[in-house]
């Protein structure tokens, strides 16, 4: 069987928004700490989304988003603080009393059901009559593409197929708040891709309050109002994907968010830091920055700099890599690597071996004293 | 499409692959044949000196014999009540137990499943034993009637229960389907109704048939708890009566394999329709008011 993910797309969607009246609602998680014994998940964990917003949790394995999410979904137990879905209190009650609408890392769907049954469980659970759940469940099929598939069980369908099953299954019950467990992170890239596009498209169309936890920067990038990025059980920045990504307020997130390129240089007055042979990086002051005239590491992204071809250049090209519209380039100097990125049309042609130097051409996201 | 797709693969490989495949079968035939023989010789003699008995020329004495008998079924109905008291009580305890421990203890599915194998350890000479000593003063609506024997048996069948339903439930990914149940607002009682006891439905059926043969069989503890059922009357007649104890083990036979049968029918028949509903174990909770009888 051949992966159709993307010939369709969500048809019925427009429609969708006008019948189902779904509104977003805000969502609170306040002060949340929860511990599994020594390990802290969760440690005073405050995040909110505001109503019909599309909330992305990115950190890596480990740093408590699956446990954030199970919280806010009721099916994880928190040691303190509290759960406001639509300004109500809902931390103490159970998953099944929150009006949420849950797609999960593992596959999910009941494997003794059709993909039509999936979805008309939770009406069914509601008392909905046979005749009103199957249209309804129709519908929605037919909002993620596989109103074709309706009749079949999950065996008999593809990986991508299923999780939008499970999305549409889960939005059926129309809930106030949709959470996404790494729903794609089982699928193949090309899936993943499409499947990414479909999501973002259908939480628009639906605007309902959104989830969506994810360990891959680039699927938190392209997909969020706002990323949370978590590391430890704490919240390290929640912000918008372009101010996380140029202005990342912690070292961890400078990591993580993207590639960084880390320079030695000097800091030379409030607005400009210096390194020697490549030029000068605009940069915003923070608490942490060193003083004028001090050493500092200058955290740059590939984009901010330029390769130019230099027989005296101080740099060793170690890797030309062509993507299509842009060329990414490795080099190296005294065991530190460095990456550039640019356009393929004003790239200066180098090969691996060949000795370069490096031009400043953007900002530094971060100046931080040398370690 | 998918048609044009999968012609090409079908023609590439089955030349290499056909002398394997056939030596594959083969072997398959006589080793299924060698094994079925086994099984199938002694039952065939049997059948046949049930027939003749010591004399020479077909008689049907042997059997006209039993069914005439009216202990003969007593004890068989007696066997069978308890069977079925035995199946429910096991299904009772082990599909909570085992959805449990998958679900939210997975670290003790190792112990348990240890625990579960300690009647094979234990003999079950001793349980009763113990059972006698420890229960003796229980009120005679437990100790004095078969309760007590379909009790002990839910225990001494653990070892082939708890383990067939343990590794069905192992197949599903339980603490998600339950989660994901829960999520769509459903309660524990439908989630198991709708989701779990569909999806288990062989791992019940195991349950079933092997609990319920079990019961049938037993005998050290029945006859040592002074209960007539139909493995000890069979035991009673073997001493004194040859051809009848042989026609006697046949029938028990038949009477095995009968409601094995139309459990194991009506259990793919459903799974056949469409999974739908908790399954054959409605079969058996039917009977839940024998059980009751079993009391008085
Ligand atoms: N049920 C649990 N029992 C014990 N430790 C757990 C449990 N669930 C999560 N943890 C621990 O809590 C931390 C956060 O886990 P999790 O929220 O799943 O992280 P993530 O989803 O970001 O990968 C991890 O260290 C994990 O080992
Ligand atoms: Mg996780």
């Amino acid at each position: 069987m051949m992966e159709m993910e993307s010939s369709k797309t969500m048809s019925g969607g427009m429609t969708l928004q006008n019948n189902n009246g779904m509104q977003g609602v805000a969502v609170r998680l306040s002060k949340v700490t929860r511990s599994f014994g020594d390990v802290r998940a969760l440690s005073d964990l405050d995040l909110e989304a505001s109503p019909g917003e599309f909330v992305v949790m990115l950190g890596p394995s480990g740093c408590g988003k699956t446990t954030a999410l199970r919280a806010l979904a009721g099916l994880e137990q928190i040691d303190s603080g509290a759960v406001y879905i639509g300004g109500k209190d809902v931390t103490r009650l159970p998953a099944s009393k929150r009006s949420i609408g849950m797609v999960f890392q593992s596959y999910s769907l009941f494997p003794n059901m059709t993909a039509s049954a999936n979805v008309e469980f939770g009406l069914k659970v509601r008392g909905v009559s046979g005749a009103e759940r199957r249209r309804r469940a129709y519908e929605m099929l037919e909002m993620v593409g596989l109103s074709e598939q309706a009749n079949r069980y999950p065996h008999q369908m593809s990986g991508g197929q299923q999780q939008r099953v499970a999305l549409a299954r889960a939005l059926a019950i129309k809930p106030e708040v949709l959470l996404l467990d790494e729903p794609l992170s089982a699928l193949d890239a090309k899936v993943r891709a499409n499947l990414r596009e479909q999501i973002k498209q259908l939480q628009r169309e639906v605007g309902i309050t959104t989830f969506f936890v994810t360990h891959d920067q680039e699927e938190a990038l392209s997909l969020a109002d706002r990323i949370a990025v978590m590391s430890n059980g704490n919240l390290e920045q929640f912000d918008t994907p372009t101010q996380v990504y140029s202005s990342p307020l912690t070292d961890f997130v400078a990591n993580f968010v993207g590639t960084v390129n880390v320079f030695i240089g000097t800091v030379l007055d409030d607005q400009i830091a210096v390194v020697p042979n490549v030029g000068n990086f605009p940069y915003v002051r923070g608490s942490g920055t060193p003083g004028f005239g001090s050493e500092a590491e200058i955290l740059v992204r590939p984009e901010a700099i330029t390769v130019r071809g230099d027989h005296d250049g101080d740099y060793l090209v170690s890797d030309v890599t062509f993507l299509g519209s842009n060329v990414r380039t490795r080099v190296e100097k005294g065991g530190v690597t460095f990456t550039v990125v640019q356009g393929s049309a004003d790239v200066d042609i180098v090969t691996p071996g060949s000795r370069v130097s490096l031009d400043a051409k953007g900002t530094a996201i971060l100046v931080r004293p040398k370690r | 499409m998918a048609s044009i797709i999968g012609a090409p693969a079908k023609s590439s490989g089955v030349e290499g692959g056909s002398n394997v495949l056939r030596i594959g079968k083969i072997f398959r035939v006589v080793v299924l044949g060698v094994v079925g023989l086994y099984f199938i010789v002694p039952v065939i003699s049997s059948a046949r000196f049930s027939f003749t008995g010591s004399s020479k020329g077909i008689s049907l004495s042997a059997y006209s014999k039993l069914f005439s008998d009216p202990q003969f079924w007593t004890t068989l109905f007696l066997s069978v009540k308890i069977g079925i008291g035995t199946v429910i009580l096991s299904l009772v305890v082990i599909i909570p137990t085992t959805v449990w421990v998958h679900w939210k203890a997975p670290k003790i599915r190792r112990v348990m499943e240890a625990l579960s194998l300690l009647p094979l350890v234990i003999p079950s000479v001793v349980i009763t034993l113990g059972v006698i000593t420890s229960f003796g003063s229980l009120p005679n609506i437990i100790m004095g009637t078969p309760v007590i024997l379909a009790l002990e048996y839910v225990v001494l069948a653990l070892p082939y229960t708890y383990r067939t339903l343990d590794s069905a439930v192992q197949a599903l990914d339980i603490k998600t389907l339950v989660e994901a149940g829960q999520s769509l607002g459903a309660s524990l009682r439908k989630i198991l109704w709708w989701v779990l006891l569909p999806n288990l439905r062989s791992g019940v059926l195991g349950v079933v048939v092997l609990a319920f043969a079990f019961c049938l069989g037993e005998f050290a503890v029945a006859s040592l708890l002074s209960f007539t059922t139909f493995a000890v009357y069979l035991v009673q007649i073997g001493q004194t009566q040859a051809s009848e104890a042989i026609a006697f083990s046949l029938i028990a036979l038949v009477f095995t394999w009968i409601p094995l049968s139309i459990v194991t029918v009506v259990f793919s028949r459903r799974a056949g329709k469409r999974y739908r509903r908790g399954g054959g174990v409605l079969v058996a909770s039917q009977s839940i008011t024998e059980l009751t009888e079993l009391a008085e």
